[in-house]
């Protein structure tokens, strides 16, 4: 699909409610401006709050409200000339027919973050409801473009029959090429993040991480765990296709062999093999629940790296402590997104392990850190490799090779702070959202 | 108070109203070129939302006003925002907010409008048990007046920690290049400014060609004749008859001293008539009193439009609906990044701002002179104290003003000089940059 032309004005609709959103709608703001191109980023939270609170009383209020929320993007659509709007996921997604036939907006872009799912079922993304397949009929207007910043993530768009859609990998802000803050911390890496898959461990896993389990162990678990003990909707789905267990067994299998294949095109390659619960998984439209479930396999990945250093005193892990908790690690504060460079740059290197939901892609810590001019220790995988030289980060593929890398940064910094400059050369020339704007309009 | 060495400003605007929305997207930029972090996000849906759930589902106010304040504490603490500072009260939607967050240092209300008019159009959850006036005395918040006349306003009212800094232009326009293509006229853009129906005798006074000073004693004649109409101005004169005798002699002030500001006039007849002042100050109808006496200039801008309209000499951009009563035929409004390059077509633009900001310079006056641009301005003691005689055009009469516009459409080689000059001053001293500057110094 070629580029579409420089927009006039863009508007970039951003959720609040999701902090990492409307950071990268700011940091989009930005890249655009230093275009030359106007942009003008807006909340959607308190409508969308608006509709998740008041569905019943204010039902009755409903067209008001949404003629409020057109009136007051339409305003400022007419005052700045905007013909482009711009957003992670479907946040522009307010109301219906909000900008799709709006003659003013010649293009709307989603730059996916999450997954089609996830966006879908979470409560901070209610919009007025439509009939019919009004809904579909919007995401896949002609004017609609679609980024995904990874193969999987593009193939489960397809799946759902996303038309018009581009990759478009994540990106760092630029301002993070500019920090000088000097690195003050060679004893210790450091990793900034949850444990990526919400909900508490089980107590047999971290019994595991304790005793020193690889990684595949841990996959291993995951595996047998989903297949003995189902979710209530498994099991439902085993009851009305009973083939349906033995397609899932042959997916967790795979993917525990093929960690970073996209979950759905091992869905279908199980489907060869049991083209009936195949059909019947396309049939009662749960393709990307069952994606879900043979993602999970991945679940411990990040847990796992994390806990293996920090039983080994060489890591400091920040943020969501509530979470890192049942996992024996105790972390520390939050770290706002005002101190977020500085922290990158303290460390002489970081271990970024991708959230198992998003399929092994390259995350944006991936491109953030490596920006700050700082390492990044990551699990080896094509996506990851796509964007950076083994020489500019590192790839591990195991616990124990994550032990021997983290070794060998500890005991040469220099060499660590090297690969940073080099990769904060590449995401210079290559991975800021400057480069990710010029290649959506006109680059 | 202290700024960090790289603060993060969030820029609270209202998309209700262009200018602000304007305004807004030119304040982060220029925070941006002083080093700081800014971000910018809109209150107008939340204000909505605040007076719907009130009307529509009281009982769920409270829980909504929790769920938005949830949602910008978080914002709050995620981005680490030290600074806020909107046009207006445009930061105050709930009185949970900003105040109460420590990492908020400084809250900075740039009054724009007046404040009368902005809690009329920008509904806000309820701030019981507290004031509005309690909430922004806060020490933590500064009011920054862009004139004497919003400076005074704002001291009757009890507002505290009041500076006067004057508006100013965004750094962009200096770069502006647009060749001037308009030779022969000048523009204008912008509404009637009228903001009531013009009687039928103004609209044939309009027609008439009548000038300024007419107008004025018309619209001065008109006010005080609506005094015993008016369901408020009524309630006043029947619990205080000398308040009519109080307004009288502040129009016939005014109408003297056209450019003063109207509180300054109204607090010189304190001492004729201090049981009147007494009466108003007690009932905080100061500001409103003032604004019956900033409207004997109502006119003002309307007779000028179509004095030089009437000699082909301006191209008027506006709400055409608006212009159409008048029998002018507007252009649809320039949209904010064309505001430039379309101030750069003509060798000259007529300013004239709504009469209530009481003849302060307004923001187009910084603008145009940004831009290179000569503007035609009606002289008053605020402008002066931004440009000079050579870099802007003060004309103290109709026929002045009159005079002016044909020395530009015959020959704008003066304007174009004038205008450089204007753009140098603006340069120098009055960018965004500048005023920010004085502020979070």
């Amino acid at each position: 699909m070629k580029p579409a032309a420089s927009p006039q004005g863009v508007l970039v609709m951003s959720n609040d409610l999701l902090t990492p959103f409307a950071k990268t709608s700011d940091y989009l703001a930005a890249a655009l401006e230093r275009r030359g191109i106007p942009a003008y980023v807006r909340d959607n939270a308190e409508g969308r709050l608006l509709t998740y609170l008041f569905s019943d009383v204010m039902a009755p209020k409903a067209p008001q409200a949404q003629q409020a929320i057109r009136d007051s993007l339409r305003d400022l659509i007419e005052f700045t000339g905007i013909d482009t709007i711009l957003s992670l996921d479907l946040n522009w997604y307010v109301t219906p027919e909000l900008f799709v036939h709006d003659t003013a907006i010649q293009s709307i872009h989603s730059l996916w973050f999450d997954d089609f799912r996830s966006w879908c079922t979470s409560p901070m993304n209610p919009c007025f409801p439509v009939e019919g397949d009004v809904f579909q009929q919007h995401i896949k207007h002609p004017k609609v473009t679609h980024h995904f910043y990874g193969n999987s993530q593009a193939l489960e768009a397809r799946l759902l029959g996303f038309t018009h859609q581009r990759i478009t990998r994540l990106a760092a802000p630029r301002h993070l090429i500019q920090d000088e803050t000097a690195c003050t911390r060679t004893d210790k890496l450091a990793f900034i993040g949850n444990p990526g898959f919400r909900g508490k461990p089980s107590p047999e896993a971290v019994k595991m991480m304790e005793a020193g389990a690889e990684i595949a162990d841990l996959r291993t678990f995951s595996r047998n765990a989903a297949l003995r003990n189902p979710d209530v909707r498994s099991i439902e789905w085993y009851k009305q296709e009973p083939t349906f267990r033995n397609l899932l067994a042959v997916a967790l299998e795979a993917r525990r062999r093929f960690p970073y294949e996209p979950a759905l095109q091992i869905l279908q390659m199980a489907g060869t093999h049991y083209p009936r619960a195949f059909e019947f998984v396309n049939e009662k439209g749960i393709a990307l629940d069952v994606a879900f479930l043979i993602k999970l396999v991945n679940r411990y990945d990040r847990p796992a790296f994390v806990h293996r250093l920090w039983k080994r005193g060489w890591i400091d892990v920040y943020s969501a402590a509530d979470e890192w908790e049942p996992y024996g690690i105790t972390a520390l504060p939050y770290i706002n997104f005002h101190d977020l460079p500085g922290h990158y740059r303290m460390y002489a290197a970081h271990l970024n392990a991708p959230n198992a939901i998003r399929d092994a892609t390259a995350n944006e810590k991936l491109f953030e850190i490596a920006a700050s001019g700082r390492l990044s220790i990551n699990l080896d995988s094509p996506d990851v490799r796509s964007c950076y030289d083994p020489g500019e980060i590192m790839l591990v593929d195991s616990l124990a090779g994550l032990e021997a890398a983290t070794e060998q940064v500890l005991r040469d910094p220099d060499a660590a702070l090297a690969s940073g400059e080099k990769a904060r050369h590449r995401s210079a020339r290559e991975h800021l959202w400057d480069h990710r704007v010029a290649s959506m309009f006109g680059e | 108070m202290e700024m960090s060495d790289r603060s993060l400003v969030l820029v609270l605007g209202n998309d209700l109203n262009r200018d602000a929305a304007k305004t807004s997207h030119h304040l982060c930029s220029a925070l941006g070129r002083l080093g700081m972090g800014a971000i910018a996000r809109d209150s107008r849906l939340i204000r909505w939302a605040a007076d719907a759930v009130a009307h529509e589902s009281p009982e769920r106010a409270d829980a909504y006003e929790t769920m938005v304040v949830a949602k910008w504490n978080k914002f709050i603490f995620d981005y680490g925002f030290d600074v806020v500072i909107s046009l207006d009260l445009n930061w105050l939607f709930s009185s949970r907010l900003f105040l109460d967050a420590d990492k908020v240092k400084q809250i900075h209300s740039f009054w724009f409008g007046d404040m009368g008019t902005h809690l009329q159009a920008a509904p806000m959850f309820s701030t019981a048990p507290h004031t509005v006036l309690d909430l922004i005395n806060h020490s933590k918040v500064s009011h920054h007046a862009f004139g004497r006349g919003q400076t005074s306003e704002l001291a009757l009212l009890g507002v505290q920690r009041i500076g006067t800094t004057a508006l100013a232009a965004p750094a962009e326009f200096l770069e502006a290049d647009e060749p001037c293509s308009e030779y022969g006229k000048l523009a204008f853009q912008g509404d009637p400014g009228l903001g009531v129906s013009p009687t039928p005798q103004a609209l044939a006074a309009l027609e008439r060609g009548d000038g300024m000073a007419t107008l004025r004693r018309m619209a001065g004649q008109e006010i005080l004749d609506a005094l015993p109409a008016g369901e408020l101005t009524l309630s006043w004169i029947r619990q205080c008859p000398t308040v009519t005798d109080l307004l009288a002699a502040a129009v016939a002030l005014r109408l003297a001293q056209p450019q003063t500001a109207a509180v300054q006039l109204l607090e010189e007849t304190r001492a004729t008539y201090p049981a009147a002042w007494d009466f108003l100050q007690r009932n905080h109808l100061v500001i409103e009193a003032a604004m019956l006496v900033k409207a004997i200039n109502r006119y003002d801008r309307l007779a000028m439009v179509k004095r030089l309209s009437r000699r082909g000499w301006l191209d008027v951009f506006g709400a055409s609906e608006q212009w159409k009563p008048f029998g002018i035929e507007a252009r649809p409004v320039m949209t904010i990044p064309q505001m430039a390059a379309h101030y750069r077509r003509y060798p000259a633009h007529l300013n004239l701002p709504h009469f209530w900001r009481d003849g302060a310079a307004d923001e187009q006056l910084f603008e145009i002179a940004a831009c290179g641009r000569l503007s035609l301005n009606l002289d008053g003691p605020e402008l002066r104290l931004s440009y000079d005689a050579d870099q802007i055009a003060l004309a103290p009469s109709d026929e002045s003003f009159e005079a002016a516009a044909e020395e530009i459409v015959r020959d704008p080689s003066a304007a174009f000089a004038a205008g450089e000059k204007a753009r140098r001053r603006t340069a120098d001293k009055h960018l965004w940059e500048h005023r920010l500057g004085k502020v979070l110094a």
